[in-house]
């Protein structure tokens, strides 16, 4: 049966507009002057690609191993604590990156927390020139690849868990009677089955690590995304921020055909009425060492720089200096800037999570070349950098919608499409878990396709649906050039705050704005998981 | 295919619009200036590319005098508020733009961005520092010099010229703003007007070559010099000065006296046509070039006030001290775009 009609047009409608920023860029591009190119080509593109692409690499490398590790080990060993780690192992994500970024900063740099507080204790032991302190230099590849890491970690971790969870003990014992050794089963039957949900989770990683500007910016890390932004900032004229643009879509194509290659080859494990959880194996020796090493992981990328910036927040408060004056720290203005971040993020993530079920819907239901190529451009946008989706927001509302420029309803609606390639993303991984067989049979029974989707796919995908919600709520509580660009005059965001005071290096003045925005980020995963949606969401099609 | 998605676009603003019936930005109803009681009243839109920390004490001054006047600031990058000036000039969001470029100011103007302004006390500003009609004036000036950290360099070794920066001997040592900076690409437009295409060339590629760190503004690079992360910066004057009050062990030099001169580009302020207040946003201009204006800026922010009278912060040498390049900024704002291509080519950051 084909697809109706309404839904090809609106998924038809909701690529378009994941798409449109795509077009600005080709379009402003390809009206650049060929000079343009060749003094990009020769002045800035060969040292920003070897960057770019080091900084990936390190970064899905560091993920996928972490990632991994720890689903495997909270999945399938008897680790302490194991329900507690599930989720506190997921809330990393809502620590901005940028976020993490200035909080290692402080710590680290020269002059920071704890090279004075080195110098303060030498001191009184009497020792007044001290040997300097070895800190790690955060202001490197290594330092950017740790510092990024720890914050998206769990793109990778929760998928990997969720089908770690799902898959069926028969194929892994099959594996153990047959005589493979521990490190054997994983290697030969438990990884093949994980590949999809790695892939996945790596390709988020990736999305990030191209789109990010805030954290490489802070860390000194040139990648095209800071190059954008000096093109961007620094000229009038967009076509060379358009063209630095066009080179990064072309690295994240490869990035896309490979998942979804990868999401295919993804072998399938009986299910059904054979499916039994799988084995805990304890390991008695290593119990308390991979605890530890969880614990290292959490404090590292969630206790640090809730310490940090809460320490900075409390002091803030309680002995207020001339400059907390100034940033308005402590008093309303930091509450009204987390509402405006809640607000925007609420409505913008809600129908971008609507809109993307047209064209997820449609995707899994009627797979077929077209569709798949689509979804995978339509996910492409998720990689350009914010800046540049606003960018082509400012110049679509100027002339197609003045009456909302510059309004809060603007900056919503510039939100819904830098968020969509997003939503897709996650939706379409929620309506794959609803079995097609049962709309089916509703439909044999005598619904229509419409009610059969109400009544069947919905409810079955909600789970998910919620999931996916959450991951693009937090994209867009953490979203700062798309609120730089298109924030009406006196309307801050949390990100906008944190990013002002950052700018001008009173890093001090980030904190309470950077702290709230976790509190409220991580609250927000924590009503999730008490609600069970957490890991739904992620539940591959291994349990179909 | 434009109208289909015009009219996607509005179907996604009705719902949006539908769902949004809080948190309006301010509206601006019935300003109008001198009611009743005699105080000017209403609301002001500024872009400013200024620090925030230090535009919000002129703000405060300004509300002392004018209380009645609610003021909103909306910061950013010099060259990204003129690009969004230029985006919305059909639908202008500001009355009042404040930044730290002249050229940038010069290009704006003659674009059409501005409204002429024949108030007096614009008028009496050297023309240099104005447009022909008004339509911008600067504020303040400030030469670009060059910071040093104290410990790490004895006053023997130290440069004596910008252009001694790009000599390998600095590898490694020197921050700098990169492009996006409005006070650094006026430098770079003066030293080509001044030395010419090849060694302003010159000169940015040994910047790069040396490892030189570069950043969006000058307040990391005089932090980073202050805590010895590398000895020398490239910046303003008042940098230095702000990093001494903070107690950081940094000495200045006055660049390029045996030369081309120290080059000194100015603040300014215009009124952006269009705007929904032009009288306010007259009176707001006036307020910046008045006495108590020109203070803050002069005291908080070291700056050198462009009306004459007003007097400078302690520590800050009289401009009449120093040699001084030969340029007039407002002519030479055709040459920022080949200057811009130039610096793209040589692949500054």
């Amino acid at each position: 049966m084909p697809p109706s009609r309404k839904l090809v047009v609106g998924t038809l409608v909701v690529s378009g507009l994941s798409l449109l920023p795509l077009v600005y860029i080709v379009v402003r591009a390809l009206g650049a002057d060929a000079g343009l190119w060749s003094r990009l080509w020769t002045g800035q593109i060969p040292p920003l690609l070897s960057n770019t692409v080091a900084l990936v690499i390190t970064t899905v490398a560091f993920t996928g191993l972490l990632g991994v590790t720890l689903a495997w080990v909270v999945e399938r060993t008897d680790l302490p604590g194991r329900d507690i780690w599930r989720w506190v192992l997921a809330l990393p994500l809502a620590v901005p990156a940028y976020v993490a970024a200035i909080s290692h900063i402080i710590i680290f740099r020269r002059g920071g927390l704890l090279n004075n507080t080195y110098t303060h204790l030498m001191a009184l032991m009497g020792q007044s020139q001290p040997a300097p302190l070895p800190v790690p230099d955060i202001y490197s590849l290594g330092g950017a690849t740790i510092i990024i890491g720890l914050c998206v970690f769990p793109y990778v971790y929760l998928p990997v868990a969720a089908t770690l969870r799902g898959m069926s003990r028969t194929a892994e014992e099959a594996a153990r009677i047959a005589g493979r050794s521990a490190w054997g089963v994983f290697r030969e039957v438990t990884l093949p089955a994980l590949a999809p949900a790695i892939a996945a989770g790596a390709l988020l990683v990736a999305m990030y690590v191209l789109s990010d500007f805030g954290t490489v910016a802070l860390l000194r890390y040139r990648t095209f995304t800071t190059a954008i932004f000096s093109q961007f900032a620094g000229q009038i004229d967009r076509a060379a921020a358009s063209a630095l643009s066009l080179v990064l879509i072309a690295l994240t194509l490869p990035l896309l055909f490979g998942e979804s290659r990868a999401a295919q080859r993804g072998r399938r494990f009986a299910g059904g009425s054979l499916w039994r959880p799988a084995q805990v194996r304890p390991h008695p020796r290593w119990r308390w060492l991979t605890f530890a090493a969880a614990a290292l992981v959490a404090a590292l990328s969630l206790g640090l720089p809730l310490a940090v910036l809460g320490g900075l927040t409390v002091q803030a408060i309680a002995l207020p200096t001339e400059a907390d004056r100034i940033w308005s720290v402590g008093n309303e203005g930091v509450w009204q800037h987390g509402m405006n971040s809640l607000l925007v993020a609420a409505i913008a993530a809600t129908l971008a999570t609507v809109a993307a079920l047209l064209p997820g819907y449609l995707s899994v239901r009627y797979p077929h070349r077209l569709t798949t190529a689509l979804l995978a451009l339509t996910k492409a946008p998720y990689a350009l950098p914010g800046l540049i989706v606003g960018l082509s927001f400012v110049m679509m509302l100027n002339q197609f919608a003045p009456i909302i420029y510059g309004t809060v309803t603007g900056l919503i609606v510039a939100f819904i499409f830098r968020l969509l390639p997003q939503s897709i993303t996650t939706g379409e991984t929620a309506l794959r878990n609803a079995p097609a067989r049962l709309e089916q049979a509703a439909r044999v029974m005598g619904c229509n396709s419409q009610s059969a989707f109400r009544r069947v796919t919905l409810p079955i995908a909600t789970p998910g649906i919620a999931a996916s919600w959450t991951l693009v709520f937090i994209t867009a509580m953490k979203e700062l050039p798309t609120a730089i660009l298109l924030r009406p005059p006196g309307f801050d965001t949390l990100p906008v705050r944190i990013w002002a005071a950052a700018s001008e290096s009173v890093y001090t003045q980030a904190a309470p704005p950077a702290f709230l925005l976790i509190v409220l980020t991580s609250a927000t995963l924590a009503l999730l998981y008490a609600r069970g949606m957490m890991l739904a969401g992620w539940r591959s099609e291994v349990t179909d | 295919m434009a109208s289909g998605l015009g009219a996607a676009m509005l179907v996604v603003a009705t719902l949006v619009g539908c769902s949004v019936p809080v948190a309006a930005p301010p509206t601006r109803a019935a300003d109008t200036v001198g009611q009743a009681t005699g105080s000017p009243t209403g609301e002001l839109v500024v872009y400013t590319s200024r620090a925030e920390s230090l535009f919000k004490p002129v703000l405060e001054e300004f509300n002392k005098a004018y209380p009645n006047v609610k003021v909103t600031m909306l910061t950013g990058n010099n060259g990204a508020l003129a690009a969004k000036l230029l985006e919305e000039r059909n639908n202008p969001q500001a009355d009042v733009l404040i930044n730290s470029d002249l050229l940038t100011m010069e290009s704006l103007a003659a674009e059409g961005i501005f409204a002429p302004n024949d108030s007096p006390t614009v008028k009496a500003v050297p023309e240099a520092y104005r447009a022909d009609d008004g339509a911008w004036v600067a504020l303040t000036l400030r030469p670009r010099v060059i910071m040093y950290n104290t410990t790490m360099l004895a006053p023997d070794e130290l440069p004596k010229s910008v252009m001694d920066l790009a000599d390998p001997k600095w590898k490694g040592k020197v921050g700098s703003a990169n492009s996006t900076n409005g006070a650094m690409m006026a430098q770079l437009v003066a030293m080509r007007h001044l030395l010419g295409e090849a060694q302003t060339e010159a000169f940015i590629k040994g910047l790069v070559a040396n490892e030189t760190q570069f950043f969006g503004g000058h307040t990391e690079v005089r932090k980073a010099v202050g805590a010895g992360e590398f000895p020398l910066g490239l910046v303003n004057h008042y940098y230095y000065h702000l990093s001494k009050a903070e107690g950081a062990p940094v000495g200045i030099i006055y660049p390029d006296q045996d030369g081309i001169g120290l080059i000194v580009n100015s603040t300014n302020a215009g009124i952006v046509k269009g705007s929904k207040n032009p009288e306010l946003a007259r009176l707001f201009v006036d307020f910046m070039l008045s006495p108590a204006g020109q203070k803050v800026y002069a005291e908080k922010n070291f700056e050198y006030p462009i009306v004459p009278g007003v007097e400078l912060a302690e520590g800050v040498p009289p401009l009449s001290d120093f040699k001084l390049a030969n340029i007039a900024f407002k002519t030479l704002w055709e040459e920022l775009e080949p200057t811009k291509a130039l610096a793209q080519q040589a692949g500054l950051p």
